[in-house]
């Protein structure tokens, strides 16, 4: 979809309000080429297009949401979303006002475009298969341009466009070894993604060894980033969200409520200084970076307008998504680096467990700070520095005040930025910047 | 949309071009403490295009519901599938693989959705956080949340399918927030968005949400109140509401026949169970019986055919503890040579059909819930999932629940908080001695199966009777 026509859109739609009426409107679209492969082989093939559209009516203190889809036809799209806030009308007025509800304030329009070189769609396939014929991988290919766009009545109209791809890859092996790959990019480079593919390849080499079968117990450990990145994601559940503070379900309530505090090699943001995704919320307001915890002590917590007005609080304009109970999250959260090179971390392991990623995470005690979840990928028993043999798959269950707190023993200097891989809701520009960590007496349960 | 008429002006290249257009109209209301916290309308519509040429798929999905787009995204989509078949995983038989049967679907109710106003939902919710809220002065939250959604599917194809489906749907979420100086605990009505099936108005209508409401706030009164769960190996017996994920998770999920074949490996994962399992594998005890469901009255995922176009039928796929069938769809079935049952679905019109649990059920068997609490000298109850977790081949789980009691010399006893238990599938499935009668027999759902890359959210239904296991691991919070 071309800016000019989402504006073209809103403007015509904008003009069908009424005296009292308000209106923002948000786009989430994608216009993305699938792969699914198999066994190095093609199991799926496909395109999508989808523009979500979500308007918000408002009538003084009253609002009702309309999600729906639009396309690049603009006839078509004014008329669905004009027949769209004729549907809302009606139960507008039945519903009693909200003391809470706000239009959002007018924010200074952003406009960013980050314009890459994706491959053709028409030759990339060919250019995969090239290098990856051998080995077993199974994975996704996505690639073409993502949107966001969110315009309001009162005149703030912002867009974000970005041209990225990604191969969320896994190489496996006979054994059912598996090293996982993530491919993230703006422009195309064949030898880059060979060399990618190569360094995988010779990853699952290492892993063609027997693999030990460690006891539950307490364990000396080094995460890689991306299994960092897993805890992390974990605070948008439940966590920093201002809102599940004041309900009662944040895992972070005991550093409000009992001055608990994490370790001082521990902080971590809200930042958009990476630019790679939208500063901008589905209501049109623009977010700033955000301390959220700074050397172990809670500083802020992210706060939307609605959330503000409830509780006579400052917001930060964050995001709020109403599905799982998330209240606001972290759309591009980074954890702070420390000083331990990358290829110091098997040496400062010792002896102990490498773990490069983790597995279906799950609260077993919110409050506790306890998460479960199991080791997957290249996991190794490492001796004296030196990678022993795989692991066999292993439960965890630890709370993130011991981990990212007293527990926590050092933090890697290089930080490496994961994009969203999850496309439930379509493609989503964020990242997640995290750094390794070694930790103390971690606890495998199963 | 002239659909057929599409058809007929396909790009001749293709030995079979399919159209699957879906519209849903969802309307949701949701209230916090005394107040209305969100109303939204969800309405989307648009069309998945799917070919076959030299027996590869190849799809375009788009919402713009045009005759001369959806001809060029045809087009497209041939071309992609010609380049993508010099590389297929597998050829498909066009005739074998999409069949062209014809019929229709809609859900068992007395009145339509459409015959509800927001006036109506908006009562109903505030009753529910009313009813939560007075309850005690401990209740700091509650939350009440109603969706009634309108779907329609229409399946076409070139060889002659058309296939037309209508679902109603509702979900009514209650959740109730208790907290003291220590401690927080949150109860709901069967777990995260469990309470949800396939209605008409009068689901609403009937629904006691009063007593319910007061329900649960007794209940978080209560394990604010409680003492953790104990950690020791014990008799665990499961609720209907905690045995849907028990199923969900260490049963539907590892037959899934596209995890077996390894599509799934590189996001969902694996499973323990191979091929060659099929008829052999003594999966759990003598009392299991799990079967495929999808002719259940008003449960979520009832249907009579599957996107795929397949008509669906009610199957056995773990008979008397043996693995009898996989919750595989025709494309996999042909793949695998295994049986399977009509599962492929989408979760709407901008995903393809893949291998999905529709209603996946534990069928009752003759215990009375005072003859299974009574067998036990000393074990835990509970009820309603909060937590789950399994690893990528199905076999180490760990699972919490929201409520719990202690079963002491074959009564139930004090409350206990924090419930967990955590186990690996087979040597669990193995240690269910005693199943519920019909009267123990509970039906749920949940909207929040996720699979599939690109990823997919589907609607699945669960139901089983109150279930007993033999020594398992149970502990409690921090």
């Amino acid at each position: 979809m071309k800016k000019e026509i989402f504006h073209d859109i809103c403007s015509q739609v904008f003009s069908f309000l009424e005296n009292n009426e308000q209106l923002t409107i948000y786009l989430e679209g994608e216009n993305s080429q699938y792969f699914r492969f198999n066994d190095s082989k093609l199991r799926q093939s496909g395109i999508i297009e989808d523009y979500a559209v979500t308007i918000s009516l408002f009538s003084g203190k009253k609002s009702l949401q309309s999600a729906t889809t639009v396309s690049s036809d603009i006839e078509s799209s004014v008329i669905n979303l004009k027949n769209e806030i004729q549907a809302l009308r009606d139960p507008l007025s039945l519903i009693p006002e909200n003391e809470f509800t706000s239009f959002p304030d007018n924010f200074e329009s952003i406009e960013m475009i980050k314009s890459g070189q994706l491959p053709d769609r028409n030759e990339i396939l060919e250019a995969l298969m090239d290098v990856i014929t051998r080995d077993y991988l199974t994975g996704v290919w996505t690639s073409g341009k993502i949107f966001r766009a969110c315009s309001t009545s009162e005149g703030t109209n912002h867009w974000f466009e970005k041209d990225s791809f990604i191969f969320d890859f896994s190489l496996i092996d006979e054994k059912e070894n598996m090293v996982k790959v993530l491919f993230p990019g703006n422009d195309w480079d064949k030898d880059r993604f060979t060399a990618a593919f190569q360094e995988a390849s010779s990853k699952l080499k290492l892993m063609n060894k027997p693999k030990m079968e460690l006891k539950p117990g307490k364990y000396r450990v080094w995460f890689e980033p991306n299994a960092v990145a897993d805890f992390v994601d974990m605070f948008n559940w439940n966590g920093v969200s201002e809102s599940a503070f004041r309900n009662g379900s944040s895992c972070l309530l005991k550093m409000r409520s009992s001055d608990q505090k994490l370790s001082n090699l521990f902080s971590l943001k809200e930042s958009f200084s990476s630019q790679a995704t939208a500063s901008f919320n589905s209501r049109g307001e623009v977010s700033n970076d955000v301390s959220i915890i700074h050397k172990g002590e809670l500083m802020n917590t992210l706060v939307n307008s609605k959330t503000a007005l409830e509780y006579n609080m400052v917001s930060n304009f964050a995001e709020e998504s109403n599905s799982w109970g998330m209240g606001e999250y972290m759309r591009s959260p980074l954890m702070e680096s420390g000083d331990i090179e990358n290829d110091e971390c098997l040496e400062k392991l010792g002896t102990g467990i490498f773990i490069s990623n983790i597995h279906y995470l799950n609260w077993s005690d919110t409050l506790g700070g306890r998460i479960t979840g199991l080791t997957r990928y290249a996991c190794y028993w490492v001796e004296n520095g030196k990678m022993v043999a795989p692991i066999k798959t292993m439960r965890f269950d630890d709370s993130f005040y011991n981990f990212f707190g007293s527990n926590l023993e050092g933090v890697g200097k290089e930080i490496s930025a994961r994009p969203v891989i999850e496309t439930y809701d379509g493609r989503n520009p964020g990242e997640t910047t995290c750094p390794g960590i070694l930790v103390n007496d971690f606890e495998l349960t199963l | 949309m002239n659909f057929k008429k599409i058809l007929s002006q396909a790009n001749s290249k293709a030995e079979w071009v399919g159209l699957r257009y879906v519209e849903e109209k969802q309307n949701i209301l949701s209230t916090k403490k005394f107040s209305l916290d969100n109303v939204q309308r969800n309405a989307t519509r648009g069309v998945m295009i799917d070919v076959m040429v030299n027996g590869q798929f190849s799809y375009y999905a788009t919402p713009f519901l045009d005759e001369k787009h959806i001809l060029e995204c045809i087009d497209i989509a041939v071309n992609n599938a010609q380049l993508a078949s010099k590389f297929s995983v597998f050829k498909f038989d066009h005739d074998t693989v999409r069949k062209g049967y014809e019929g229709t679907y809609k859900t068992n109710l007395k009145s339509p959705l459409s015959n509800l106003s927001v006036n109506d939902i908006k009562d109903l919710a505030f009753l529910g956080s009313k009813n939560m809220m007075n309850f005690d002065k401990r209740i700091i939250h509650a939350a009440t949340t109603v969706e009634l959604i309108e779907r329609n599917t229409r399946i076409v194809s070139t060889n002659g399918a058309d296939i037309d489906q209508k679902m109603d749907i509702v979900l009514v979420e209650l959740s109730s927030t208790a907290q003291d100086k220590k401690d927080s605990q949150t109860r709901s009505n069967h777990g995260m968005r469990g309470h949800c099936f396939q209605a008409g108005a009068e689901f609403i209508e009937d629904y006691d949400i009063e007593t319910e409401a007061k329900q649960i706030s007794h209940q978080a009164i209560e394990l604010l109140e409680a003492d953790q769960c104990p950690n020791e190996v014990c008799d665990l017996v499961l609720a209907p509401d905690q045995m849907m994920l028990q199923i969900h998770e260490s049963v539907g999920h590892p037959l899934e026949l596209d995890r077996i074949l390894g599509d799934e490996r590189n996001f969902a994962g694996s499973s323990f169970v191979n091929l060659e399992d099929f008829g052999t594998l003594q999966y759990g005890s003598e009392l299991m019986n799990i079967v495929f469901d999808p002719t259940v009255d008003n449960q979520l995922a009832s249907y009579n055919y599957d996107d795929g176009g397949m008509p669906a039928t009610k199957e056995h796929l773990i008979k008397d503890g043996i693995l009898v069938r996989g919750l595989g769809g025709i494309e996999s079935q042909i793949r695998s040579g295994i049986d399977g049952v009509s599962n492929l679905r989408a979760s709407s019109w901008n995903r393809i059909p893949i291998d999905r649990m529709a209603n996946i059920n534990l069928e009752p068997g003759v215990s009375t819930k005072e003859e299974i609490i009574g067998s036990i000298e000393r074990g835990v109850y509970m009820e309603s999932n909060r937590s789950w977790s399994i690893d990528d081949y199905r076999n180490k789980f760990q699972f919490g629940c929201e409520y719990a009691k202690l079963i002491e010399n074959g009564e139930l006893t004090k409350v206990v908080k924090n419930p967990n238990y955590r186990g690996i599938t087979n040597p669990f499935w193995r240690s269910l001695s005693m199943t519920g009668n019909e009267d123990t027999y509970e039906v749920f759902g949940t909207p929040n199966c996720g699979k599939g890359e690109p990823n997919q959210v589907e609607r699945v239904g669960h139901a089983s009777p109150l279930c007993k296991f033999d020594k398992v691991q149970v502990f409690g919070g921090a």
